[in-house]
């Protein structure tokens, strides 16, 4: 048993209240709880009628993530068939702009989020989308430092120029900030000024802060000279350039001597007439006091750390991450104690610990959605690989089919997870199996696209319950012909006997079959069950018969019972039928059919005779039938004679 | 495929279908509905596409849907038409059938109408898989095997076929205004004829032996024979309901099954259909038709119906692309249109230059370059085809038979193509000068033909001198009515012998394009010549009349066993004008 990472959340239920005692049962992505029968001495309250259903994740339910939903099962579909084969440099790019795919899906959800927590008039769902726009937030921040370390997997040089776009897309509201100041009538005098240029100057942005400066420049003649020489240790910086032919060495070379420079105007006291620049000037060499004292702008530890690294250490390797995000947060955060668990996650991320980011997140965040697909896209890159739980198959998988289950229980979304399943190598298919088999069906529409998916998938034993579940409806309802329908399609032979059965007693009871149009128009599907065949044929030979073909529903009529098609039970309705035959003018059955029907017959009496005893039946129905026999013996001598004589005759 | 764009919804959609647009405007689609499955609460909601501009070079944003109005649906929608303008009839899986308003001012819907448990059983509810309007009418089919006829503003039932089918019904199309057709999960097509009181088809056609369930119909615009199914298997059949019980051609198009099939509504050369397998299909024919300008477009039923012949003097290919079965040798194209197939797409509706379509991955897809016409735009058809078909009406009833009569479909097709040539009034017909003056203005190209400028200056014409058209026709006296002693009166006709009617000069050659002047010879009255002329399914039949012809409906009868198409024609001749609301359709 492995410890508990944190404590479990402790949920309410209405019910329950004290001496009550409470069963339950999982679901895949829920609990069922319900109050038992137990009654404890004394208590003789009466017990709660209600069930309860206690879910895991809500935002299965939030009509706009179902977008995220619908949208982001098409992107896994589409990376699941990224063929193996191709080498694996090819399929960085591929990875890469899935990878973005992704993102920008979660931001298209959350500035829709963002628009109605807006627009909406009712506070609390303004705060439950506020909710929701936080986390999405929070998901594509770690989703996209997880792109840069782990899928980009950039190296030094090009990482810090990831790492600054990373921090510059989540800390956007400098742009915000920035319009205001020059949206007024004065830019240089707004109070979110130097804000704003320590903004830029922070997050690295330097030819934008040059810009802001040439503002208040001009409106200074008596300081332009200080201002002309900032401008140009700006404008000066190095950035390395990955796509360039410079080595990262010259690169390093090049920006230890800007930084000397500036250090060299620090301590010429350059810009001691002005306090601004001078503080820009330290936050250049990356003096980590200044840096600190700007907190507010910073406003979050990896901010922090991704600025000290631009103007201290702008050739960080990967590896060296870990030991600079440790001092940065610890450093940051030296007032508050606890760190939250975004930063643990970012932390950990900085520390290349991918099992620690999903765990955490597994943790931290209340859907699968985000692990499952973070995890998949991880393992296509062969990042996973080193690692196996000690339950279920591996990670990857693990994730998938939690996510997918949930999926499930969704009175929608079912459809969407049988994809997850199918890219679940190990357990998929046994989940779907359990899972396809309990899709409520309403119409056979949906019933035809969940034996689409069985079908599909070669799930004969789902295929068979789900037709039996349709063709048991049909039947409750009366209608024999759908019902046939869908056992000739689940090619369940004794259900199809039932049927048929049931077809022949209508037939009895009301002397006509109803459902012609299915039944004439059998075919080959006829062959599912005996019974099925008689029935067809049986009908075959009222047609025959009404078509005046005598000869030929003779002969079928024959064959149905010799070749023991026709079930014993209804050969006297068969041998009643011959009768007509039997006493037409012209001999229709030869003398070697008659001895055969009247071999039939006495079968037939003689079976009769011994499994029914006179007493069970009333006298009445006994003479009807002692009769037919009698009229029937009667008959077939007739014909016999007719027919020796007919065939003894030479045709002249 | 740049043109098509995704917009995610939210509810797994189950039926799409464009607003219609007036007729005779050029305008193209904006508006469309949407009903949605397998929802907890399932919806219809109205979008808009917007008409900012059809240029192909929208980044794709400009014209996505948006949202007009929602109304909340019982159950899953399982069809949808528009009745009209602002009123769209829905199938619900509870067996309910419902007409809601739009209301286009408020942008709101309302429930204007509803049938609870229109389909159901003993106890329980049946779903209501198919709709179909040719309003005010409303055809209803589901599971339970029954056929539905209601009528808008109508509270009861207008007729209940029980037991129309032992399983379940899967679509349903009208095939011509009295008769529809069905189709259901044994793969059989139903042909069902209102006119007849039986409760059983008039026809049932199938695929030999296999019993593939069918999920969708269509009919051709223009040629009311040729019908395109889709089945479970994913195949495309098109069936000549005129000719034999199998399909014409099958053709190979999804892997799952076909949930929908549509002709291009005015350029029939194009078909779409949809798919479980998540893919949405195009399918083009190349027919190098070189018709006259009169011929082209849309509504001349029975003009485009005679096509299925083959093909005659060299260029003038009047033939279906769709029925000459050598779809495999290249004549038929199909291509994609949506960029990745995943989920299933359930429902696609094409107008105009606009396609919609709905899926399971709860998107809809619009496309705004559908090519519309195989022409040019201004080959349009117009009213004026109806000017024509007066004239020929009119020249039947004059001179008892029809203006361009021939022995076979063929030939009469032939002739109304090289109409110039062939039109004559015939002297022996003893025609009033203004009588033949009127035909020959009518029957004429549309750049010159009478009514071209309103229907003014065809009522200021001399033959029309009698009438005065200032005060309501209808209350006026007809100039001649007929006495009819019961009703099953036949007298006013003259005996009809189908057979006959062709027999008679079928032994030369030469005189076939004379035929008039062949049955004077044979001292033959040419009787009920406008019997195979006047009504659309002389071309429906293959130009073989019925051999029990079936009344029409006519006010003030009992449908009785009589011709019944006798007295709306002596009516209409009488009346000049007065040929609504009948069953007729003219060439």
């Amino acid at each position: 048993m492995e410890e508990v990472d944190v404590e479990p959340v402790i949920t309410n239920i209405p019910a329950a209240s004290h001496g009550k005692h409470l069963g339950f049962a999982w679901g895949p992505g829920d609990i069922l709880l319900f109050e038992t029968l137990y009654k404890a001495s004394g208590s003789a309250g009466s017990g709660c009628a209600f069930i309860h259903e206690v879910r895991k994740d809500e935002d299965i339910y939030s009509p706009i993530l179902r977008k995220l939903f619908n949208e982001s099962h098409h992107i896994f579909v589409g990376l699941q068939t990224i063929r193996e084969d191709l080498p694996s440099k090819n399929k960085k790019p591929q990875f890469v702009s899935i990878s973005k795919n992704y993102r920008s899906v979660i931001r298209a959800c959350m500035e829709e989020l963002q628009q109605v927590a807006v627009s909406t008039k009712d506070a609390q769902v303004a705060m439950q989308y506020g909710n929701q726009v936080s986390i999405l937030l929070a998901i594509e921040l770690i989703w996209n430092l997880c792109e840069v370390l782990f899928i980009d997997a950039a190296p030094a040089g090009s990482l810090l120029l990831h790492l600054l776009d990373w921090v510059r897309l989540h800390k956007a509201d400098v742009d915000e900030k920035a319009r205001d100041v020059l949206q007024s009538e004065s830019p240089a005098e707004h109070h979110d000024y130097w804000d704003v240029v320590m903004s830029y100057v922070l997050q690295g942005r330097l030819d934008e802060a040059r810009q802001m400066l040439m503002k208040q420049a001009n409106l200074q003649p008596a300081a332009r000279n200080i201002y002309k020489l900032m401008d140009t240790l700006l404008s000066k910086m190095p950035f390395y350039n990955p796509g360039g032919n410079q080595t990262l060495t010259e690169f390093d070379v090049k920006w230890r001597h800007w930084h000397e420079e500036v250090d060299r105007c620090l301590q010429d006291s350059s810009f001691a007439s002005n306090k601004h620049l001078e503080i820009i000037c330290k936050i250049l060499v990356g003096d980590e006091d200044t840096l600190l004292a700007h907190k507010d702008l910073l406003s979050t530890w990896y901010h922090f750390l991704v600025t000290r690294l631009l103007f201290c250490h702008p050739t960080v390797k990967p590896t060296e991450l870990h030991y600079y995000a440790q001092s940065c947060l610890t450093m940051f955060l030296d007032s508050r104690s606890v760190p939250e668990p975004l930063d643990s996650i970012l932390l950990a991320a900085f520390e290349f610990d991918i099992h620690q980011v999903i765990k955490d997140c597994s943790i931290a965040l209340n859907n699968w959605w985000f692990v499952a697909h973070l995890t998949d896209l991880l393992d296509h890159c062969k990042l996973l690989q080193s690692h196996n739980l000690h339950f279920g198959s591996n990670l990857r998988e693990f994730l998938l089919l939690e996510y997918a289950s949930g999926l499930f229980t969704h009175h929608s979304l079912w459809q969407l997870a049988v994809d997850y399943f199918d890219n679940c190598p190990e357990f998929g298919r046994v989940y779907l199996e359990l899972q396809i088999e309990r899709v409520p069906l309403d119409t056979e529409r949906k019933a035809l696209k969940v034996l689409r998916i069985c079908e599909q998938r070669q799930m004969s034993e789902q295929v068979r319950s789900i037709c039996k579940v349709m063709a048991m409806r049909a039947l409750r309802n009366n209608r024999l012909g759908s019902a046939l329908s869908w056992s000739i399609r689940a090619k369940d032979a004794a259900f199809a006997t039932l049927i048929s059965e049931r077809f022949l007693q209508d037939y009895c009871a009301r002397g006509t079959f109803s459902d012609l149009d299915l039944i004439d128009n059998l075919g080959p599907a006829m062959l599912l069950s005996d019974r099925l065949t008689f029935l067809g044929k049986y009908r075959e030979f009222h047609k025959l018969y009404g078509e005046k073909r005598f000869g030929e529903a003779a002969k079928l009529l024959l064959s149905l019972m010799t070749a023991k098609i026709a079930p014993r039970s209804f050969w006297m309705t068969l041998l009643t039928d011959a009768l007509p035959l039997l006493e037409q003018k012209e001999v229709i059955f030869s003398a070697n059919q008659t001895y055969e029907l009247m071999f039939c017959l006495e079968e037939l009496t003689s079976t009769l005779d011994i499994s029914t005893p006179g007493g069970d039946r009333p006298m009445q129905e006994e003479d009807l039938e002692l009769t037919k026999v009698e009229l029937l013996r009667l008959a077939l001598a007739r014909n016999l004679a007719m027919a020796i004589v007919k065939e003894g005759t030479v045709e002249t | 495929m740049e043109n098509i764009n995704a917009k995610y919804v939210s509810q797994k959609i189950s039926k799409t279908r464009w607003k219609p647009v007036s007729y005779s405007s050029l305008q193209q689609p904006d508006v469309f509905a949407t009903g949605s499955w397998d929802n907890e609460n399932n919806k219809i909601s109205i979008w808009s596409i917007g008409n900012n501009g059809s240029s192909g070079t929208d980044d794709g944003f400009e014209g996505d849907p948006q949202l007009l109005c929602e109304h909340k649906h019982d159950g899953d929608v399982l069809d949808l038409q528009f009745l009209d303008q602002d009123r769209i009839v829905t199938a619900s899986s509870t067996g309910a059938v419902t007409i809601f308003r739009h209301h286009q001012n408020s942008q709101t819907i309302s429930v204007s109408q509803q049938w609870a448990r229109a389909h159901r059983y003993p106890c329980d509810n049946a779903p209501c898989t198919g709709v179909v309007c040719s309003s005010p009418e409303i055809v209803t089919v589901g599971e339970d095997g029954r056929i539905i006829v209601f009528r808008a503003d109508q509270e009861g039932v207008n007729r209940v076929i029980e037991n129309a089918d032992s399983s379940t019904i899967h679509a349903v199309t009208f095939l011509r205004t009295t008769e529809i057709l069905t189709v259901n999960s044994i793969g059989q097509l139903k042909m069902w004829d209102f006119r007849q009181q039986s409760n059983s088809p008039s026809q049932i056609l199938s695929l030999s032996g296999d019993r593939v369930p069918l999920h969708c119909v269509d009919r051709h615009p223009n040629q009311q024979h040729i019908v395109a199914t889709g089945g479970q298997d994913g195949m495309l059949c098109v069936w000549d309901v005129r000719q034999g019980s199998t399909p014409f051609s099958l053709m190979e198009a999804h892997s799952a099954e076909m949930w929908e099939v549509h002709f291009h509504p005015t350029n029939p050369d194009h078909l779409f259909t949809c798919s479980e397998d998540g893919s949405l299909l195009h399918w083009e024919t190349s027919s190098q038709s070189e018709m006259p300008s009169f011929l082209q477009g849309g509504r001349n039923n029975s003009m485009m119906s005679r096509s299925a012949m083959a093909p005659v003097g060299g260029n003038q290919s009047l033939i279906s692309a769709w029925l000459s079965g050598d779809s495999s040798k290249g004549r038929l194209e199909t291509s994609h249109m949506l960029p990745s197939q995943t989920l299933s797409v359930n429902s696609l509706d094409v107008l105009g230059q606009c396609l919609v379509c709905g899926t399971d991955g709860e998107a809809i897809f619009v496309n705004r370059q559908i090519p519309e016409d195989a022409g040019v735009k201004s080959d349009r058809y117009t009213q004026l085809c109806d000017w024509w078909s007066v004239g020929v009406i009119l020249y039947e009833m004059v001179v008892g038979q029809p203006p361009f009569l021939a022995t076979t479909p063929l030939e009469t097709q032939l002739k109304v193509i090289n109409w110039k040539s062939t039109l004559h009034v015939l002297p022996q017909a003893k025609l009033s000068p203004e009588a033949s003056d009127l035909i020959v203005k009518l029957c004429r190209g549309p750049e010159d033909r009478l009514g071209k400028n309103g229907t003014d200056e065809i009522k200021a014409h001399p033959f029309f001198g009698a009438v005065d058209f200032s005060s309501d026709l209808r209350q006026q006296a007809a100039p001649y009515v007929p006495t009819i002693a019961h009703s099953t009166d036949t007298s006013n006709f003259d005996p009809v012998d189908p057979d006959k009617l062709w027999s008679s000069d079928s032994d030369g050659e030469d005189d076939l394009n004379d035929t008039l002047n062949g049955w004077f010879r044979n001292g033959k009255h040419p009787e009920h010549a406008f019997y195979e002329f006047t009504f659309r399914r002389f071309f429906d039949d293959n130009g073989h009349p019925y051999s029990c012809p079936k009344p029409i409906e006519y006010e003030g009868y009992d449908e009785d066993e009589a011709d019944g198409e006798g007295p709306a024609q002596e009516e209409a001749a009488a009346g000049g004008s007065a040929t609504q609301g009948r069953d007729l359709v003219y060439v």
